[in-house]
């Protein structure tokens, strides 16, 4: 058994094996996939591997937000999948308006306005619940968790009388066709749009996070918000603001996600447990864990279930994630020195 | 000219659920002077601090600053009004720079801008100058201490509270920051409401002290005229 243990690496919960290990295992399965890649006649393992790095992208997109709203109030919001739906109903709700209001034949128009507007309404709509239900409720994780749970199917239920069961958006023109690599090989312009996206998001909310005044507050409260009261922040304001931030980003997420899939109301539950799953591999309040988790967790699921069923690719990434979280408890990186004791 | 009295507190009762630590506490400082609160562990000292601050509500009593009620306001908005706080722990904030950290006592002012130069922030603490792109998180005790008064004092505040600030501090930097903040108080006019149990410090800042015992003022007198005897005699009962 000690030896067992001492192969492992682990003692009493820590890992204490090689350093090199998981550098050279993430080594190895880049050379898996590349080797794969470079003998892949068929085209269909990029193929799954593009589709997984867009699929990982949106999950990036929801669990950004996600991230900084539990690294902020440290409550888990289950409604937060709910908020993507809102992104999508909204998007549609601007193309039904764009085509039966204002009469615009081009579908790219409503998609270019429903960018912003889906990040806004799904914002608008977690600034509610923080103001109405979760100001309540900080400090009390139970609380909070059941409350927001019961949002979530509270908004289920309400887009499934509002819209039915199943609504589609139309792909706006010049998101369709695609990028042809070579003949067995076509990368989807909506695809590539969402990991455009992405990128542009992640670059604008490290920017805000590092190089802006409300960056700098939001990252104070998350520490100490006690102090940071005490120095003049109004942390209210704070919680809000990031409540916006969290929830539009998943807003936009569900806007991005109409062009790969329906809009249905129940549409966030797919996501919200592989987005948990995504904040705590990642290690809570850390964006470059978050962006690395989420495109693990996107470009493996779509492999392991190109290979296997998909119901088994699913139970393998969930003890793949067991397993990791065995070694390194604290996300892929954890602090160093001094700060990693609180 | 007679001093203004910039601070008042007067019969401050504080509890934490059905615990009252304050029996009504009277207290007030004047402008331009350092007033000193002492006491033996656990009487109540960084609670009053603490109610003062807004960080603890009072149940009964009021605070008043520069004339103004200030009782159980937000600590945000008590911060605004010009009072500058360094808790026991120092509570900076570990994963911001230095300078981040400093440029955080700006939230303190209406306009973001210092009232008092950086450059001259890091002639008081040099050390701040060499480490500022360092977390604030890996400093020691005493660079943490340095920061916490240099983080107030960016917002220029017209009152700062310090609790113990020389907790766990070699006596040669203790003896530094004593002259520092007298050094503040005769050239700025600043006053500072210290909380402290290391007499030999006290003496050397103090111009007014208080002895606290069990949630209220039991001794309160000029250092001139206060008597110490009297004093070590309750702080080492
Ligand atoms: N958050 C809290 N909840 C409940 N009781 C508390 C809390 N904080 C402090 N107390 C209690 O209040 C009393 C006074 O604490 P306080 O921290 O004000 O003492 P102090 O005079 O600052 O002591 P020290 O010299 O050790 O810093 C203590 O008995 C303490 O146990
Ligand atoms: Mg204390």
């Amino acid at each position: 058994m000690e030896l067992l243990l001492k192969i492992n690496g682990i003692k009493s919960g820590k890992w204490t094996g090689p350093k090199w290990l998981w550098p050279v295992i993430l080594a190895g399965a880049v050379l898996f996939f590349a080797v794969r890649v470079a003998t892949d006649s068929s085209g269909t393992y990029v193929q799954n591997l593009f589709s997984g790095i867009s699929l990982g992208s949106i999950l990036i997109l929801v669990s950004l937000g996600l991230a900084i709203v539990y690294g902020l109030a440290g409550i888990i919001n289950m409604a937060h999948g709910e908020f993507l739906m809102i992104g999508a109903y909204t998007t549609y709700s601007v193309q039904v308006f764009f085509t039966n209001v204002l009469h615009v034949q081009s579908s790219n128009w409503f998609f270019i306005t429903a960018l912003p507007v889906s990040f806004i309404v799904a914002g608008l709509a977690g600034l509610l619940l923080e103001r109405l239900i979760i100001r309540h409720l900080y400090a009390k994780p139970l609380e909070s968790l059941l409350a927001t749970w019961g949002v979530s199917l509270i908004l289920i239920q309400t887009a499934r009388s509002l819209f039915g069961d199943l609504t589609a958006v139309k792909l706006p023109e010049m998101l369709a066709g695609g990028w042809r690599v070579n003949e067995n090989l076509v990368l989807p312009y909506n695809r590539l749009f969402i990991i455009a996206l992405t990128i542009v998001v992640i670059i604008a909310l490290y920017r805000t996070l590092t190089a802006t005044r409300l960056g700098m507050q939001i990252r104070a409260v998350t520490q100490n918000r006690s102090m940071s009261a005490c120095l003049g922040i109004n942390t209210k304001r704070i919680d809000a603001m990031t409540f916006f931030i969290g929830s539009g980003l998943a807003g936009l997420a569900g806007c991005a996600m109409t062009l790969i899939g329906n809009v249905v109301p129940d549409m966030g539950q797919t996501y919200i447990v592989d987005a948990f799953l995504t904040v705590v591999i990642g290690g809570v309040g850390k964006l470059l864990g978050t962006i690395t988790a989420g495109l693990g967790i996107g470009i493996f699921s779509k492999v392991l279930e190109a290979f296997f069923e998909a119901v088994y690719g699913k139970v393998l990434i969930l003890l793949l994630i067991m397993l990791f979280m065995q070694f390194k408890p604290r996300g892929i990186f954890p602090d160093k020195g001094r700060t990693a004791a609180d | 000219m007679e001093p203004t009295t910039l601070l008042t507190a007067s019969n401050i009762i504080t509890a934490y659920d059905q615990s009252t630590i304050l029996w009504g506490v009277n207290l007030s400082v004047l402008q331009g002077t350092v007033t000193t609160v002492m006491g033996r562990n656990g009487v109540g000292k960084t609670t009053l601090l603490k109610t003062i601050m807004g960080l603890q509500k009072a149940r009964e009593g009021q605070v008043t600053f520069k004339g103004e009620h200030i009782t159980n306001l937000a600590p945000y908005k008590i911060a605004r009004a010009g009072i500058g706080y360094v808790p026991q722990g120092r509570e900076i904030i570990p994963k911001l720079t230095v300078q981040e950290n400093l440029q955080l006592g700006l939230e303190a002012t209406p306009d973001y801008k210092p009232r008092m130069a950086e450059e001259e922030i890091y002639t008081l603490f040099p050390i701040l100058k060499e480490f500022r792109r360092r977390a604030g998180g890996n400093l020691s005790g005493g660079q943490q201490q340095q920061l916490a008064i240099a983080r107030t004092l960016i917002s220029g505040p017209a009152l700062l509270l310090l609790d113990e600030p020389t907790e766990g501090l070699q006596p040669s930097i203790a003896i530094e920051i004593g002259d520092i903040l007298r050094q503040l108080v005769t050239t700025k006019g600043m006053a500072v409401l210290l909380v402290e149990q290391k007499i030999d410090f006290a003496k050397h800042v103090t111009d007014y002290f208080y002895f606290m015992e069990r949630g209220k003022m039991v001794k309160e007198g000029n250092a001139a005229t206060f008597d110490f005897n009297e004093l070590q005699e309750h702080i080492a009962v």
